[in-house]
């Protein structure tokens, strides 16, 4: 059984003008216990919202209008603030792209691991801070001992990221949701980051839920992906079959629009136009608007996921399964 | 701190046979910029950093130069130096005979027809209050270039070629896309038919399918008016893509220089074998053993003696945190590592 069963989610916004919007429709995917699901998609596309839904930090305006959210055979959608905090501080872990906002910037870092180990364990205020010490030191921060007691500010982009994974792994959850968390940092600090992330997965058995645009990322970290486009899943495979045979237009176009390091491109593929506004979405299939292959039927109804468990896409014209070599 | 000085660092070979034989557009010789990251006072004194140190390149007419490197490496002081917008402490950046660092007033601006720059930050680069058809026009009208008929339809023309529909010639920036306004901004700085274009992480806030329209949009222009290109990015693999040649920086110097194939394929200094290790590669099938440096970049306000690099090279012996190496050539390509030297 899936350590994390998301089904149908729908979040729906309540705008100022009294319309309602519906950032994510239709959600679904689950993640096993020290496996890696990525989220992936262009910006707009609802991967951070369907983060936010899972560990219940929808802002006020926002909030879970349909299908569930199972963690560990516990249903957290019906859940209130209050219950909600206490899964996050037990179960689910959060790490966000900027760090610095992440972390409280009056306190000291150590102090702040501490406080998490503390609410967790009951742990005495020394206890705490030793146990903070030796979390630092698991995520390599250098010079831990003066670390812990120096500010947010006082540390660099790749060093608060670090503290901040050594305050989600803290009480060792069994969700890691990792939004964009190494997007703003340098490719040599990512590498390193990603590393200690893959270690303590195999530490203590988590689960990652990764988000992130980058399919480099994907290739080398993830074991599952879903692809996201304007609010949808709209594909759903092993990282193998998704890289090897794409099924969804969209995905395949994610993957020829990327330059590469490691080989001469040829020209890139390009997908003409752009995400749709959330407000303004098209009858129909979402992406039909810019697929090379759509078909009169797709601008008029919705497609549902097609395929089985393993492969599934939801598209009426579909690529083939197996390309020509 | 002049150990980096080589003779004239011709970087690599254009990918294109034609272009080997191509003049000289761009030469920069020992440039070196400094800021001050520290005030003086009565009893302290001022400290400087030097953002760019002992830079020495050339770029060929048709030729497009990628430079590389994470934050913080003086990539994009670099290119101010290149393109006139920044003024070096030591040494000079000479285009087409003109000593960018000693122009003023009316050369200067002059010299702005021939050397654009498009930044990766476009709201910043447009007036938010201008229909973008006339914020593309507005050069010509600087320049008092054309007829104001002519103007009108070269702008036109421009905004075709950067594939914007005539819908949107009358909205302003707030009304568009990231992806749109960058459109703008390249069709605003090549309306005036530059020889060279500067351009600083122009896709690096940009979505995949979106920078992939931008890169795309580049090249075209770049074949359609035989531009030359400087391309700062730290994005390896959209370098590779649109580079000829490639830069690679450290801590304000550059460390490996030299065509793209070549330093892609065949890296040889272990700062750009690292980085390259250190992207993923959209692979799941090569799921590599990384070459991990440990660390972060030491801070650019106190280098480490010797070569840069020592502090996180596995290579390290006792020579290199004393001694800095300097950018030796074999050929075309350019190391700066005292491994390289020995080896063949």
């Amino acid at each position: 059984m899936p350590l994390l069963q998301v089904s149908d989610l729908e979040v729906t916004i309540a705008a100022r003008s009294g319309e309602a919007v519906k950032p994510v429709r239709n959600g679904s995917f689950s993640v096993t216990a020290g496996e890696t699901l990525a989220l992936v998609g262009e910006s707009g596309c609802g991967k951070s919202i369907t983060c936010f839904a899972v560990a219940g930090l929808l802002p006020k305006r926002a909030n879970i209008s349909a299908g569930s959210v199972m963690l560990d055979g516990r249903e957290l959608a019906v859940l209130d603030r209050k219950a909600m905090r206490l899964v996050r501080r037990r179960d689910i872990a959060f790490v966000f792209q900027d760090a610095t906002n992440g972390l409280n910037p009056v306190k000291p870092i150590g102090w702040q691991i501490a406080e998490a180990v503390r609410l967790r364990e009951g742990a005495s205020w020394k206890a705490s801070h030793a146990r903070a010490l030796d979390l630092l030191r698991r995520v390599g921060m250098p010079e831990p001992k003066r670390r812990m007691r120096e500010f947010p500010h006082q540390l660099s982009g790749g060093m608060n990221q670090r503290a901040m994974i050594a305050l989600a792994i803290a009480g060792s959850p069994k969700l890691l949701i990792a939004d964009e968390a190494t997007t703003a940092l340098d490719v040599t600090i990512q590498a390193q980051i990603m590393a200690l992330i893959a270690d303590l997965q195999r530490e203590i058995g988590m689960a990652v839920l990764l988000v992130t645009h980058d399919l480099g990322l994907v290739a080398e970290y993830a074991d599952h992906v879903a692809v996201m486009y304007a609010g949808r899943v709209v594909e759903r495979a092993d990282v193998e079959s998704l890289f090897a045979t794409p099924r969804h237009p969209y995905a395949r176009g994610l993957l020829d629009a990327l330059p590469r390091v490691d080989r001469v491109s040829r020209e890139l593929a390009i997908i003409e136009g752009q995400v749709p506004p959330i407000n303004a979405m098209p009858a129909g299939c979402a992406f039909a608007p810019r697929c090379a292959r759509a078909l009169p039927r797709c601008r008029a109804e919705a497609p549902v996921m097609l395929g089985g468990s393993d492969h599934a896409f939801s598209c009426f014209n579909s690529l083939p399964e197996r390309e020509a070599a | 701190m002049s150990s980096l000085v080589i003779e004239k660092a011709e970087i690599g070979t254009p990918r294109h046979r034609d272009a080997v034989s191509s003049p000289t557009l761009l030469a920069a010789e020992n440039l070196s910029r400094s800021f001050v990251y520290r005030r003086g006072s009565l009893l302290r004194r001022e400290a400087r950093f030097r953002a760019v140190d002992d830079v020495s390149l050339t770029l060929r007419e048709g030729e497009t130069l990628g430079i590389v490197g994470e934050s913080g490496c003086g990539k994009s002081t670099l290119g101010r130096l290149l393109s006139g917008l920044a003024r070096p402490d030591a040494g000079s950046a000479t285009f087409a005979d003109l000593s960018l660092s000693s122009l003023s007033g009316q050369a200067w601006r002059a010299s702005r027809r021939d050397i654009q720059v498009i930044f990766q930050d476009t709201a910043g680069s447009l007036d938010p209050r201008l229909p973008i058809e006339e914020q593309v026009r507005e050069p010509l009208d600087l320049h008092a270039i054309g007829t104001p008929e002519s103007r009108v339809q070269a702008a036109q023309e421009m905004l075709d070629a950067v594939r914007l529909g005539r819908h949107m010639w009358g909205s302003v920036p707030g009304e568009l896309s990231g992806g749109q306004q960058q459109r703008v901004v390249i069709a605003r700085a090549l309306i005036l038919k530059p020889r060279l274009l500067v351009c600083d992480e122009p896709v690096a806030a940009l979505d995949v399918s979106i920078q992939a329209q931008i890169i795309s949009i580049l090249q075209d222009m770049r074949s359609r008016l035989g531009l030359s290109m400087i391309f700062i990015s730290h994005d390896l693999g959209i370098v590779r893509h649109i580079a000829d040649h490639v830069a690679i920086m450290y801590l304000g110097q550059i460390v490996e220089s030299g065509p793209s194939e070549t330093v892609f394929s065949d890296p040889a200094h272990p700062y750009t074998r690292a980085l390259i290790s250190a992207v993923p590669v959209p692979d799941p099938k090569r799921r590599r053993q990384r070459r991990l440096l440990s660390g972060d970049p030491p801070s650019p306000h106190t280098p480490p003696p010797g070569c840069r690099f020592h502090t996180r090279c596995p290579l390290k012996v006792e020579r290199c945190t004393s001694e800095e190496p300097r950018l030796t050539l074999q050929g075309a390509h350019g190391v700066a590592c005292h491994f390289a030297e020995v080896a063949p």
